[in-house]
Formats: C-alpha cells, structure tokens, sequence
C-alpha cells in the first residue's frame, strides 16, 4: 500500500518535471506557462508574507458565513417539510421555483440589493448552499424507517422528544451528505461572487492577477485554493465521521 | 384524506400567489424600490418582448450549445477514466495523487488560465464545462465499476465469457446506474458553470446577458434572464430525467425481481 501511494507521488512529481521541462525549453510561452520551480517559490513567499492567507481567510470568512446560515436556516425548514405534510405542500411550490435557478445567476440581483460588500458574499452563498441541504434533509426525515417511530410512540415519546430522540439522529446521515455535497459549492460561489463583485478575496486575487500579467502570482493562487479546497473536504470527511461514528458502529452491528 | 391533501396542496400555490401579489403591489404603491425590484408585471412585459425580438432566444442558443458540447466532451473522458481507473486499480494509484489534488480545485479558478490559453471564445466556457461536468462522472463511474457483484462476474466466468465479453455484457450494464447519478449531478452543475463562465469572460450567452443587463440598469430584463436561465436549467433537468427513466427501465424490472 505505501509503496502504491509512493507511486502516485512519483507520478505527480514527473508530471511537475515535464511541466518545468516543456516551460525551460519554451515550447509553450513561459508567459502563460512559467516552470513550476518559480510559481512554487512564489507560492512560498506569498505564504509567508501573509499575502495569500490573508486574502484566504476573506473568503473563508463570507463562505463561513453562508454556509452555516443555510444550516441553520435550512436543518429545521426541512424538519418541518419533511414531518409534516401541510407545510411540505405549503413550501414546496416556492422551493420548486427558486431550485431550479443556477446559483450565479443570482449574483447580479444581490449584487443591486446588498452591493459588493461582505454581505453580498454571504448571501449567495446561502441561497447557493439552501437547496442540496433542505432536500437532502426531507429524504432524510421521511426515510426514517417506521419501525422506529413505531417503537418511539409505543413507548409513549411526544411528538418534541420524538423529533429529538429518533427522527433528527436518523435522519443525520443524510443532512450530513446535503451538507457535503454544498461544500465545494459554497467555495466555488465564493470565488465567483469574488470574481465578479469585490475588491479582496483569494477570486479577486485571482483574477486581477490575470489580468495584470503576474502569471505565476496567478498560478500561486490557484495552487494555493486547491490546497485550501483539499484541506477542507479533509477536515469535513474527519467531522462527518466523529459525528456519524455511531452510525457506522450501529450500521457493521445490524450486519 | 384525499380532500385533505388537495387542500394542502393548494395552500403552497396560495403562498406563491400571495407573494407575487405582495410584490406587484409593494412596487406599485413604492414600499419597494421599483429600480431593484420592478413589478412582476413588468418583468413579464419584459420576457414576451425579449423573446418576441429573439435577444434572448439567441442568448439561450448560445448557452445551450456550449452547455451540451462541454457536457459531452467532460462526461466523455469522465466516463473512460473513471472506467479504466475502476477496472485496474493499478492505473489508479499511479494516478490518485494527482487526481485527488486536482479534483477539489473549484472550477471558477481555472477560468483565468483558461483565457490565458484559450482567449474569450466558445473553447474557453466548452473546456471549463468539461472539466467540471468530468469529475462527477469519473467518481460514479469508479464506484459503479468496482461495486460490480462479485456474482455476477463469476457466473459470467464460468459461463465463458472472455474479459472483454465481461466488460461489455456485465460491468458496463451493471455500473449504468451509478454512471447516470453521475451524468446528473454533472448536468446541473455544466449549467451552473457554464452561466458563471460567461459571466466572468464572455460577451455572448444567458450569463452574460444577465450580468450586463445588471450592469447597464436594465432591471427588468436582468429578471427576465435570471427566469430564463432557471426555465433553461428545469427544461434540461426535465429531459434529462425521461432519459434515464428509459435507459434505465430494465433495472427497475430487475430490481423488482430481485425483490
């Protein structure tokens, strides 16, 4: 196994070998294309410099931001849609009409309502993020399996402590996924809300890089995003197991 | 019951009606800012003249063939990737590293390489669709290839089949299902990132008519495009889904054998 993932490195590190190769003999413009040597010490100064983290840190912050306010708007709308039938078809009409609407095409109307400013930011990032996590929360509550629920109120739970007890535990896997799956949107819709409204932030860095000419300051920030994107879905995948790690438990013991 | 259910039904058409009517009249009587916010009747007026003098038909075309091209081309060397690295392992470790680093890289990053390299054209909004709409794909595939039954594979063995037999006849048909997960998660976003490309570099297509619209003040047709887009984005969906429903049909029998 180590000796595979081994390989993988050394695969990697050939491909950075003929990228620097291809760059040094200039079959590609080195100014589109500068050797990978140079973008890695550029990378290494921005870093120490606080340049690049800086501008990281914006960004995380206004994804932070949405993203947990989809949470924490969303978890319980989609308890409720998923408990009870009323409100599942009171809402579900307005959810159908706004799903479909690709979230950067809501940029613009939030660009005219909130400005380019940090709120701007969040709240795309909210509406990006609220559909993957209400409708995974919805499956999640109604597929709790009946025996359960069964079980709960022959045992005399209330409705509350049947909601807390039962159905928000088994439904956690799958708001979990939601969550997952609105991660890596919620960073993309931060670039792209950077990109297009703002004057800080690692998607402005990005792009104004560009368009300035600093190639390898481009390059930087993008390694340093996928580095950033890398470490997340890491961390994420740690807490989803600390979180769900009865449920794997319980999962090998129905086995 | 029935009745109930109707009832309820109806109550969430109520609720968008009530909001649309909130919003006609808040503009009407100036409780909202008609200059952000202009009345749904307008934005209606808007739509019938913007298709009516075909701006935004063109748009629509312009968007839906880069959609469809960078979809097919990514879920295309998704499909055959995911395949390969599914069906020998060997090849996926070797390229794990690189796969893994770059398959959490957000899309919208790439762009400002891609108009180094590609200019403004339709090449660039095409490259970043596949790229994006690829790794879905590849990841589903890998999953549906390497979770093919173990059963399966050995019935087929013992019957004779040859690898390639066994590739065509059981792995390719059994991973469909998960392939197709794939293509759909793939679908929605290649229209998200197709929109956000033409936003940030683009003259032409549905983002960025809504961005310009936006731009240049011209509010009412900026909601015309954004309701444009979601048309567009319901439409694909739609299509999508009545193909799977038919490609998939055998499994659904197959699954209710099983049962």
């Amino acid at each position: 196994m180590i000796l595979k993932k081994s390989e993988g490195f050394l695969f990697f590190l050939i491909l950075a070998f003929f990228w620097e190769v291809i760059s040094r003999a200039q079959l590609i413009s080195p100014l589109y294309f500068p050797p990978v040597s140079k973008i890695a010490v550029i990378l290494y100064h921005l870093t120490l410099s606080g340049a690049l983290p800086g501008e990281v840190l914006k960004s995380f912050t206004r994804m932070g931001g949405g993203y947990v306010m989809a949470i924490l708007v969303m978890v319980p709308l989609g308890i409720l849609m998923g408990i009870s039938r009323h409100w599942y078809h009171f809402f579900e009409p307005l959810v159908e009409l706004l799903r479909p609407i690709p979230p950067p095409a809501i940029v613009p109307v939030a660009m005219l309502f909130l400005g380019i400013g940090n709120m701007m930011k969040v709240f795309v990032v909210f509406f990006a993020c609220s559909f993957p996590i209400l409708i995974n929360t919805i499956d999640g509550v109604r597929s709790v399996h009946p025996v359960l629920i069964d079980t709960a109120r022959s045992f005399g739970l209330g409705r509350y402590r049947l909601v807390q007890k039962i159905i928000v535990p088994a439904a956690t896997p799958q708001i979990m996924s939601g969550l997952r799956t609105s991660l890596p949107i919620s960073l993309i819709v931060t670039i792209l809300a950077e990109m297009i409204g703002s004057v800080d932030g690692i998607g402005h860095y990005i792009l104004k890089m560009q368009r300035s000419f600093d190639i390898p300051e481009m390059y930087a920030g993008i390694v340093m995003l996928g580095i950033v994107g890398y470490w997340l879905n890491k961390i994420f995948i740690k807490l989803d197991r600390s979180i769900l790690a009865w449920h794997a438990g319980w999962r090998s013991a129905g086995k | 019951m029935t009745y109930q259910i109707e009832k309820s039904k109806i109550s969430g058409f109520v609720l968008v009606a009530l909001l649309l009517l909130c919003w006609e009249i808040g503009c009407r009587t100036s409780w909202i800012d008609s200059n952000f916010l202009p009345p749904v009747s307008l934005i209606g007026l808007a739509i019938i003249q913007l298709v009516a003098s075909m701006e935004i038909v063109e748009q629509v075309l312009i968007t839906l063939r880069r959609v469809l091209v960078g979809y097919a081309l990514g879920a295309t060397v998704g499909y055959v990737l995911g395949f390969v690295c599914g069906y020998l392992p060997r090849v996926y470790h070797l390229l794990e590293v690189t796969i893994e680093w770059l398959r959490p890289m957000p899309s919208v990053a790439l762009i400002p390489i891609g108009i180094l390299f590609l200019g403004l054209g339709d090449s660039l909004n095409i490259f970043v669709i596949a790229w994006a709409c690829s790794w879905p794909v590849f990841v589903n595939t890998m999953d549906g290839v390497r979770c093919t039954d173990q059963v399966l594979l050995n019935t087929g063995r013992t019957f004779g089949f040859d690898a390639w037999a066994v590739v065509r006849k059981i792995i390719v048909p059994s991973s469909l299902p998960y392939v197709f997960s794939g293509l759909r998660i793939s679908l929605g976003i290649a229209i998200a990132v197709g929109v956000i490309t033409e936003m940030v570099a683009s003259g032409a297509g549905l983002g960025a008519f809504i961005l310009n619209t936006s731009l240049s003040f011209r509010v009412p047709e900026m909601y015309a495009g954004i309701f444009t887009v979601g048309l567009f984005g319901y439409a694909l969906n739609k299509i999508f889904l009545f193909v799977e429903g038919k490609t998939l049909r055998w499994q659904k029998g197959f699954l209710a054998q099983a049962k």
